[in-house]
């Protein structure tokens, strides 16, 4: 196996090969920087390009498009509050308040070590356990991937702000969002109201850019654009021995995790950041700063997404099966080269998949030197005057909500989501809730409903078996423990 | 009764008006369409949320501003309490429908420009550099959005 690998390294680090990776990072960064083109988009507009190309060179390439899209979507979404990619709208809870300190620079540079290192760890866990991780992946079922929706949701009292109830409204209203549409077990129409556009729900960009982008825009209008300081001397505050203290520890645990949820057909990178937001405000000591500019609170979603690329390689690599639509554009790829992925690629032509890993790992290390040459120019933006800056993030929300199904519908549900999400804000009402609610909302009810079709009705399934019953012991203690530590150290002050 | 009708009553009552509305609505979901052996139905979950957001909303109502933590409540308000623009906010609302309304009539190339010529003289740019600033981000935002990722954008009319 190791072996396998250093052969693959080898091909990887020659100079062709760095360079298609080179150009697929820089693709997917910028991609993944624009509202509305996500890394599946970036890949799809990149897949073309590699029919003409070597194996070598077209497969890494789309992979590194994957890989640069990751990260590539934080840097919006700390700078301006609105997500590249839907993966990093956990980022703007701590990244946007960050850049509203003058911290831009730095959290734009703990988005990226963090990225980097979690992307290695999980090129290092897809080498050792690329087999067997993929065969555990297919033990879960309907009741394993619901527990896991809930154990994303137990974040939402720490997210609620200084209303928990009114937290936990937002959060059912997310939830609520969510089932608007076609159900889609039995067919019939929720909340549509016979316009069929909203047959297949709500589209996640325009919901998310209305909710965090459009609604902030609308929130600085409002207060006469108060409480925006921006780096305007692009002096970067770089991270000192006690950031890397505190976010390493995070940095690696989220890369497991994100490999592993990565690993999950279904799961994806915007799930991952929120379980992994979640699990570090949950075991972070002091962790009352999380939401107000802590860069443990960007470490983690962005550790948490960049690990998935690499996680979501291995069904692929190993069973041949595409668990997202990023990967299965990478099946396309596969396919237009004549090779089919799964086991009988690890023993016939062994060196393809360890290439892929290996080209994942010099990936990451491109990405590390890419996001070290954008953080100045991308710090540029926060100098530009806000009468300026205002048209262009409403353009690019627009646009970006308009994408994905050139209808402008899609840029009225952004609009509409602005609306209500400023309406939230002045109201104490929790944006961060809603979404991390709508964004879980279609896993939870899917999986909670097929698990009891499977059980035929009965609710023990949800409490059988070894996985479930370790995901329900991390359900309680996550619901509770907020409770619990506030209990203690309001005690403690007394 | 004003005391009574604090801004977290109000917020607890339009809460329950709303989800009392969804909750009906979805006391009307067919859920014998198409999978009977579905036990919970198409029905179940938006009743649960839905009702549970109703009690959540009853809890603002009953409790008021006792829900809310004092603190961290007076920190937020402090930061946004100056001089608010609601006239500013309900012209972009105004512009940005209008942008929407014309988008596809008038073709990207045209609207957008225009979109950005009178929101950046409406929000205090100078009227040279916003002619400059309107060609430059349109040219960008074409170029990318339909150059680099081919996106369609709406084409100019009758050209």
């Amino acid at each position: 196996m190791l072996s396998d690998f250093f052969y693959g390294l080898t091909i990887a680090i020659a100079p062709d090969n760095i360079l298609s990776v080179l150009a697929g990072v820089v693709w997917g960064t910028i991609g993944g920087a624009i509202p509305g083109i996500n890394a599946s988009i970036a890949m799809a507009l990149m897949l073309p390009l590699t029919y003409g190309m070597d194996l070598n060179h077209a497969l890494p390439m789309l992979a590194a498009v994957y890989v640069g899209a990751e990260y590539g979507g934080s840097i919006p979404a700390i700078l301006i509050k609105t997500p590249g990619t839907s993966a990093a709208a956990a980022t703007v809870l701590d990244g946007y308040e960050l850049n509203k300190k003058g911290l831009g620079g730095k959290a734009l540079l703990t988005s990226l070590y963090s990225g980097v290192i979690a992307g290695v760890i999980s090129v290092i866990l897809m080498v050792i356990f690329s087999l067997p991780l993929a065969s555990f992946g297919l033990k879960f079922g309907p009741s394993q991937y619901a527990l896991m929706g809930l154990m994303g949701l137990s974040v939402v009292g720490s997210v609620a702000g200084a209303n928990a109830i009114k937290g936990f409204i937002s959060a059912l209203f997310g939830l609520w969002i969510a089932t608007i549409g076609l159900d889609p077990i039995t067919g019939t129409s929720r909340y549509m109201f016979g316009y069929y556009k909203l047959m297949e729900g709500l589209d996640i960009v325009p919901v998310i850019v209305g909710f965090f982008a459009i609604s902030e825009v609308f929130s600085q209008i409002y207060d006469g654009y108060q409480g925006v300081k921006g780096d305007h001397d692009f002096k970067i505050q770089h991270l000192n021995k006690q950031d890397w203290k505190q976010i390493l520890p995070i940095t690696a645990g989220s890369g497991v995790v994100g490999t592993f949820l990565g690993a999950l057909p279904g799961v994806g990178a915007t799930i991952s950041s929120w379980i992994c937001y979640s699990q570090a405000k949950q075991l972070c000591k002091n962790n009352e700063t999380f939401g107000h500019g802590d860069i443990r609170g960007v470490a983690a979603p962005e550790a948490g997404n960049n690990a998935v690329p690499a996680g979501a390689l291995i069904p692929l690599l190993a069973l041949g099966i595409p668990g997202s639509n990023s990967t299965a554009i990478l099946l396309a790829g596969f396919n237009l080269q004549g090779v089919a992925p799964g086991p009988m690629l690890f023993s016939t032509q062994p060196e393809i998949p360890y290439t892929m890993m290996a080209c994942m790992l010099v990936a990451q290390i491109v990405m590390l030197l890419v996001g070290l040459v954008l953080v100045r120019p991308s710090l540029a933006i926060t100098m530009v005057p806000q009468k300026y800056m205002t048209t262009a993030i409403l353009l690019f929300c627009f646009i970006g909500a308009y994408c994905e199904t050139n209808d402008p519908f899609s840029i009225f549900i952004a609009l509409v989501f602005g609306i209500i999400g400023f309406i939230m804000k002045i109201n104490d009402f929790s944006v961060a809730a809603a979404v991390l609610g709508y964004v879980l909302g279609v896993l939870v009810e899917n999986n909670i409903r097929r698990a009891m079709v499977l059980s035929g009705g009965s609710l023990k399934i949800f409490f059988t078996g070894g996985i479930n019953i370790v995901l329900m012991i991390i359900i309680i203690v996550s619901f509770l423990f907020p409770i619990i530590s506030a209990r203690l150290s309001a005690k403690k002050s007394k | 009764m004003k005391k009574f009708l604090s801004a977290t009553r109000i917020s607890g009552i339009i809460t329950m008006v709303f989800s009392a509305i969804a909750f009906v609505t979805a006391t009307t979901f067919d859920s014998s369409a198409m999978l009977t052996n579905d036990p919970l139905g198409a029905a179940a979950w938006p009743l649960f949320l839905t009702g549970a957001m109703f009690l959540m909303g009853t809890i603002l109502v009953i409790f008021g501003d006792k829900t809310t933590k004092v603190s961290q409540g007076n920190d937020d308000k402090s930061e946004s309490s100056s001089k608010k623009q609601p006239v500013q906010l309900l012209v972009t609302i105004f512009a940005m429908i209008v942008y929407l309304l014309l988008f596809e009539v008038l073709g990207f190339l045209i609207v957008t420009p225009i979109f950005i010529l009178i929101m950046t003289l409406y929000y205090g740019g100078k009227l040279k550099v916003a002619i400059i600033y309107a060609i430059v981000l349109t040219s960008v935002l074409y170029f990318l959005f339909k150059v680099a990722m081919g996106i369609l954008l709406p084409p100019i009319p009758f050209i």
